[in-house]
């Protein structure tokens, strides 16, 4: 993956925008991507499920090209061939059973045993293909694994796939995150969005950030874990003498900030570890009640905000 | 996925073969079928007891008249609406139809699929009622005749129009109300230009063409209603073929 697009780039993304009225979705982003598994990393609202919608053809760009092996997938029938995606939508045919579903999938994409290729690809995802029940009686886990089964059974180059380990318990997760890691591994390109840290952290080294529609950051997932554990933290500790507290700290040199409160403290720091390891001896010395300790800037948005903001 | 996937072209046959069965299935749900079945029932019954109300010699008029204002005025475009209107639309919205638009095939294919299936299940609801309304309120073989051609012919048209709309605008059933009460039930009342240009106009003269019977209003000739009719139902699906391409999938 890089910045621009090069030989090997299955999908190449440039300057794409797109709005809808006033409201602009995806703003202006450059980046390709190529064989493996690549994570699509962006807190909900990003712009991610409109880019994918875009890289299918779904919705074309406002501005700018996207492009998956070279072509237009919107206008190029034979490329529309070559690509499976799982899109966020959970919809399905819900009156058809899981196999009758996946071989609708696999005879629409020109697939000669189209039942046969279901059956295998079901089981792929580790569901039974002579399951009885429509897919209305599923569970969100299974459908999400049928959507996965109809994207994979033809068998495509590239998969573009939206939030799909979302409604899968942990065993299902790992289960097909090694199903991703092994197509990537086959020199397909896999394109797979989250909102969750720690799923882009077991699906690979490649990430492709995104926030409010703009590129944040691309690159190996552990040079941005490397600059989120450098960003500055945000704490609050719940104790009842926050001045005493908050000059002790200060004179430590644990917290580079502090503000206080009439019962807490918010401390800026750039060791979160040191400062959590410091503040029960802390209490201890100073007789003071240490009541909680809550980190303010764990969530994902504000690791965004903060990639944003030193951009 | 170390097995070998073959594969081949994708026949508009196939695409329509596939989009039909799939279709007809999504659609074909039990509050539509049992709502438009009603409706049906309804209009039989009402068709038997304006025909027992009525006088014998008058009643082969008054069958066409049933037929007239309450089968192709209100039974044929409802009936075509609650089913053409969603089949397509329904599935945009609801994230499906991107596994049957994001595929190496013809798009046209897929729109005369569903219109196929919308037809197979409209055109039962609406011509056994209509026909059986008109024979319940004393039609004789003409009148129940004309009471099947309109109605066919109706139906079809109405499906097509209304497909299209699905894809044109949003809350179609809404657009399509408010065509079949404001357009063709008041504005087409007006005069003949503006009857001209509504779709029960054309209706309506086949079947006083081909029943005979004055309904009190100058009848376009049936070679002319059935030209139009099946030219605005093939240019409705042309034209949905070409915004089906142009759609935002969801």
């Amino acid at each position: 993956m890089s910045g621009s697009a090069g030989p090997a780039a299955a999908i190449e993304v440039v300057n794409a925008s797109k709005a809808f009225g006033d409201v602009i979705a995806v703003s202006d982003l450059t980046f390709s991507v190529g064989p493996g598994v690549t994570a699509l990393l962006g807190p909900n609202g990003a712009g991610k499920s409109t880019l994918f919608r875009m890289l299918c053809g779904l919705t074309p760009p406002t501005a700018g090209t996207v492009r998956v092996l070279g072509a237009d997938a919107r206008h190029d029938r034979e490329v529309r061939g070559r690509i499976g995606m799982v899109s966020q939508q959970d919809a399905l045919f819900d009156r058809l059973k899981a196999l009758e579903f996946v071989t609708v999938a696999a005879s629409t994409q020109g697939v000669t045993d189209g039942p046969g290729a279901a059956r295998r690809a079901l089981e792929l995802v580790q569901l039974d293909p002579d399951e009885s029940r429509p897919l209305s009686a599923f569970s969100k886990g299974m459908r999400q694994r049928v959507k996965v089964a109809a994207a994979v059974v033809h068998d495509p180059e590239v998969l573009v796939l939206d939030e799909p380990l979302s409604g899968l318990d942990p065993v299902q997760r790992r289960r097909m995150t090694e199903l991703f890691h092994g197509l990537g591994a086959e020199g397909r390109c896999v394109l797979v969005s989250s909102h969750v840290l720690e799923e882009v952290a077991r699906l690979g080294s490649r990430v492709v950030v995104i926030a409010q529609g703009r590129l944040v950051a691309s690159g190996d997932y552990r040079e941005l874990r490397a600059l989120m554990d450098d960003r500055p933290r945000r704490i609050r500790v719940g104790v009842d003498s926050p001045r005493a507290f908050a000059a002790a700290l200060v004179e430590s040199g644990t917290a580079v900030g502090v503000s206080v409160g009439a019962s807490s403290l918010i401390v800026d720091t750039l060791d979160a570890v040191a400062l959590s390891r410091e503040l029960a001896p802390l209490a201890l010395r100073l007789r003071a009640r240490l009541e909680r300790v809550i980190p303010m800037d764990d969530d994902l948005e504000s690791v965004f905000r903060y990639l944003v903001e030193r951009r | 996925m170390n097995t070998i996937v073959r594969r081949q072209p994708v026949s508009s046959g196939q695409v329509f073969s596939i989009s039909y069965r799939v279709l007809i299935r999504e659609i074909s749900t039990v509050g539509r079928l049992v709502g438009t079945g009603v409706i049906g029932v309804v209009a039989i019954l009402i068709g038997w007891a304006v025909g027992a109300g009525s006088d014998s010699d008058d009643r082969i008029e008054v069958a066409a008249q049933v037929v007239s204002n309450m089968g192709l005025v209100l039974v044929v475009p409802i009936v075509s609406l609650v089913f053409a209107s969603v089949v397509l639309s329904e599935m945009n919205e609801d994230g499906t139809l991107v596994y049957l638009w994001l595929r190496p095939m013809d798009r046209a294919p897929i729109v005369l699929g569903g219109l196929a299936a919308a037809l197979s299940l409209v055109l039962p609801l609406i011509v056994i009622p209509v026909v059986g309304a008109a024979l319940a309120a004393g039609a004789d073989s003409a009148t129940a005749l004309a009471a099947l051609l309109s109605s066919l012919l109706g139906g079809v048209v109405y499906g097509a129009v209304f497909g299209l709309l699905s894809l044109v605008v949003k809350r179609s059933i809404l657009w399509g109300m408010a065509y079949i009460l404001i357009w063709e039930g008041v504005v087409a009342s007006i005069g003949t230009i503006p009857s001209r240009l509504s779709l029960r106009g054309y209706t309506r003269s086949i079947l006083t063409n081909v029943s005979g019977m004055d309904l009190g209003f100058d009848p376009v000739s049936t070679p002319v209603c059935i030209v139009v009719l099946v030219a605005v139902a093939v240019v409705a699906t042309v034209l949905a073929s070409v915004r089906l391409n142009h759609l935002d999938v969801a």
